[in-house]
């Protein structure tokens, strides 16, 4: 099939989907929902509490809960259901000697759940194989969450002759079938299940305890003509009457259905960051690393959808969002790599550079270290200089030079410093920075080409070596804290330890 | 011109081929794109200092870019200035630069000398010595890097369809240039590949023909492609902009071309730069229907957003 006769296969199963609509299979699941019901109590307790004793049985618990609708297979194939069920029993153990009377009575209860679904195949699992043989291998698809799932439900159902597939590789491969098979809840899932469909029909397997039977849509519809909103087309199978177990009061935000990110003590500091700190926030990483992402410099990121060699490019911070994969290196920061790079870069001139770059700088370090940011920021706002914002920012080495020319201009004039030949010598500089990263671009990308690029998407994270430089690791964002820290400058940026993502990977 | 009423019926008007030597298809989106181009490129002259920012949404970015840059070129009227090639080299003197085509070629080049004495009359440009009758048509152009001859290329099925047969010797020598698509290169130079033709006709266009973007070496050019990911600055002084995905998108800050398309392609999980535009539409832009504004309806699995936002 040409590319054109593919695309144009995409276009007709769109506009299929967006006319006839999608079914949602409905599956009684009795096990699960008693899991479910058992989560939605301890994490109502916690709530109460406020404290952070239940975090990791939650998010044990909900990780458990989470393979339980996304991989249906039987037991004998399904390694994570017991990796998981084991992790709650753990995390429960742990805490058990803290608690009272009601909490040991809702850890029993979620214990028992989870050793109960352990214990069975999951429900939708025999649904599942038996709708897809009555269509037939040649016919169907079978679409996972991910590439973890896509490979636990391959290893069960592509010895049986078929296609299972992760939503990333359905917008590479050509394929022909005329109905998808989505495992799992539909707003759980990627839009482009809903919105760009491979096949002309799409049906959902969805346990019966997962009550939410909206359809996602992307985020211009709203605003859009030509909104795709299609029906959605409810069967359910096995479904019991809604027992006891199910019968909660109200649904559980879709947001509180994922694993959650283990943060640890933490608030946001209200204070000022100081002239050597910025205002960051917690970023975990896949590979067990985590960041502090300052809101300044575009961040390096890799998108491995793309061909080789336009992979790496740079992002702006705000855009940054768990799944975005960032370029770090080990041990360094990027900005610091780049700013020696640059220096090299200009030879002799680097050290002229340099020296003018630093008087400047120093005089406006001196300026906030006695007056203050907010005096500083009044000031040069007075005069006429627009980026004020920017001004800690100004005093990095890294930092070339205000963006404005007439900022930087007010600015050298307010600091008593000669326009020239400093102006210059930074224009220069940034010109020179401007090369040497793109020079440094290249070379993540020539080590990038090198990195294995599966199991980037399968792991969640690899390290190449740094070729000369610290090594590099390419790893996916899995959480973004909602609270902001003040931390040291040279600390952004640069990889540590952390395993808060544990219950996210 | 491309009529959309005709363009945007259901019925396909139009066949695409992957290249020259795959089997074409009939396709009713790749008229709803051209179309889609034509009425951004009339819309542009009447904006008077707001900028229209359109995203479209589609299943799948293959082909849009190009198509939507397509049915632009195909629609901006050429720049003035183009003449018989002798009244042209006289009004303009030496030592100035044009662009000329006879029938193989189409040269740029400086005009260096002018002799009236021989006859034939005989120019010395380009590098070279000339009789000024074997050119077809001349045009003043700006000062390049470098003088440059390419072979013309001889418009098809759709160029005709549209009218701009009329006027291509015009279009080669004095093109609008007035159209950016920013992008994943490598994805945007494989689309130009592609052959549209309209069916019931033999003889399709590439789409590098009717986009026409520049090359290195190139003597004309109707369109420039620049590479999302090594691009530092969004291009200037343009009249439309196409953003090609979410590298290309984050660009629309700082991209100050009347007319804007976004293309966001669904089948990519990245919604991120979806939500910037949204929020731009919701902070600083004037909602706009854009069927009402430009007569053009999106056919069902298109999602088109439109906002105006003063420049």
């Amino acid at each position: 099939m040409s590319r054109v006769a593919a695309v144009n296969e995409r276009y007709r199963s769109t506009e299929s989907v967006a006319r006839h609509g999608v079914s949602l299979l409905v599956v009684g699941d009795e096990a699960g929902a008693a899991l479910n019901s058992a989560i939605r109590a301890v994490a109502r307790a916690a709530a109460e509490d406020a404290s952070e004793l239940w975090e990791n049985v939650l998010g044990a618990a909900k990780s458990l809960r989470w393979r339980l609708a996304f991989r249906p297979q039987p037991l004998a194939l399904n390694p994570s259901i017991h990796i998981a069920a084991t992790a709650v029993h753990t995390q429960a153990a742990a805490i058990r000697p803290a608690l009272g009377s009601d909490g040991v009575a809702l850890l029993d209860r979620l214990s028992a759940a989870a050793r109960i679904v352990a214990a069975s195949d999951p429900a939708v699992g025999a649904h599942l194989l038996d709708t897809i043989r009555e269509t037939g291998p040649a016919d169907c698809l079978v679409v996972t969450d991910g590439t973890l799932s896509r490979s636990e439900v391959g290893a069960w159902l592509g010895p049986l002759g078929f296609r299972v597939l992760s939503p990333g590789m359905l917008s590479e491969a050509e394929i022909i079938a005329d109905v998808t098979y989505v495992v799992g809840p539909p707003r759980l899932m990627r839009t482009s299940l809903v919105t760009a469909p491979p096949t002309p029909e799409v049906s959902f397997f969805v346990p019966s305890w997962y009550t939410d039977r909206g359809l996602p849509t992307t985020l211009i519809a709203d605003y859009s003509q030509g909104a795709i909103r299609p029906e959605v087309r409810v069967f359910e199978i096995d479904v019991v009457e809604r027992s006891a177990a199910t019968d909660l009061a109200e649904p559980e935000p879709i947001e509180d259905f994922a694993p959650p990110p283990v943060w640890g003590p933490q608030r946001s500091v209200t204070r000022d960051p100081g002239v050597d700190e910025v205002a960051a926030r917690k970023v975990l990483l896949s590979g067990g690393y985590a960041i502090w992402m300052d809101d300044g410099d575009r961040i390096r990121t890799l998108d491995p959808s793309q061909p080789a060699g336009e992979r790496v490019t740079y992002t702006d911070v705000s855009a940054v969002e768990p799944g975005t994969y960032l370029v770090l290196r080990l041990g360094v920061t990027e900005r610091a790599v780049l700013y020696d790079a640059t220096l090299q870069s200009m030879g002799a001139r680097g050290a002229v550079v340099e020296a003018s770059q630093d008087r400047w700088k120093h005089a406006l370090l001196n300026r906030l270290r006695s007056a203050g940011r907010c005096e500083v920021e009044a000031a040069l706002r007075r005069l006429g200089v627009r980026a004020v914002e920017q001004v800690e920012a100004w005093t990095q080495r890294t930092l070339a030079r205000p963006q404005l020319d007439s900022d930087f201009r007010l600015l050298l004039q307010w600091l008593d410093v000669p326009e020239h030949p400093t102006f210059s010598q930074a224009t220069e500089f940034r010109r020179a920075r401007f090369r040497a990263a793109s020079r440094m671009r290249e070379q993540l990308e020539d080590a990038m080409a090198s990195a294995d690029i599966d199991a980037l998407r399968i792991e969640g994270h690899v390290r190449v070596d740094g070729a000369g430089f610290a090594d590099i690791i390419a790893t996916r964002v899995l959480a973004i804290s909602p609270h902001t820290n003040v931390v040291a400058r040279h600390d952004a940026r640069e990889p540590f330890r952390d395993e808060g993502g544990r219950w996210l990977e | 011109m491309v009529e959309s009423t005709r363009l945007g019926a259901a019925r396909p008007v139009f066949s695409l081929a992957e290249n020259d030597d795959s089997v074409s298809v009939p396709v009713a989106w790749a008229g709803s794109y051209l179309a889609l181009g034509a009425r951004l490129a009339r819309h542009v002259g009447s904006l008077n200092g707001r900028q229209l920012v359109i995203t479209l949404s589609v299943p799948r970015r293959d082909y849009v870019a190009c198509l939507i840059g397509s049915g632009w070129t195909l629609t901006r009227p050429p720049l003035d200035g183009a003449g018989d090639p002798l009244q042209v080299a006289r009004e303009l003197g030496p030592r100035r630069w044009c662009r000329a085509l006879n029938a193989t070629y189409v040269y740029v080049g400086e005009l260096r000398e002018l002799n009236e004495t021989v006859q034939p009359a005989r120019v010395r440009y380009a590098g070279s010595h000339f009789q000024v009758r074997s050119f077809l048509k001349m045009a003043p152009c700006a000062p390049l890097d470098g003088e440059h001859r390419q072979e013309r290329t001889n418009p098809g099925s759709v160029v005709r369809y549209t009218g701009a047969t009329r006027d291509w010797e015009h279009r080669l020598v004095a093109p609008a240039q007035d159209l950016a698509l920013v992008g994943i290169e490598s994805r945007l130079r494989a689309d130009l590949e592609a052959v549209i033709c309209r069916i019931g006709d033999e003889d399709g266009d590439r789409l590098e023909t009717l986009l026409m973007p520049w090359r290195r070496g190139a003597a004309t050019w109707f369109s420039r492609i620049y590479s999302s990911a090594t691009l530092e600055e969004a291009p200037a002084d343009y009249n439309g902009v196409v953003l090609d995905g979410q590298g290309a998108i984050k660009f629309i800050g700082e991209t100050f071309s009347p007319v804007v398309v976004c293309v966001v392609d669904r089948s990519v999980a990245d919604e991120t730069q979806a939500e910037n535009l949204v929020n731009m539409r919701r902070t600083e832009g004037t909602a706009v229907d854009v069927p009402k504004l430009l007569g053009w309806h999106p056919p069902v699995g298109i999602e088109i957003m439109g906002f105006e936002v003063r420049l």
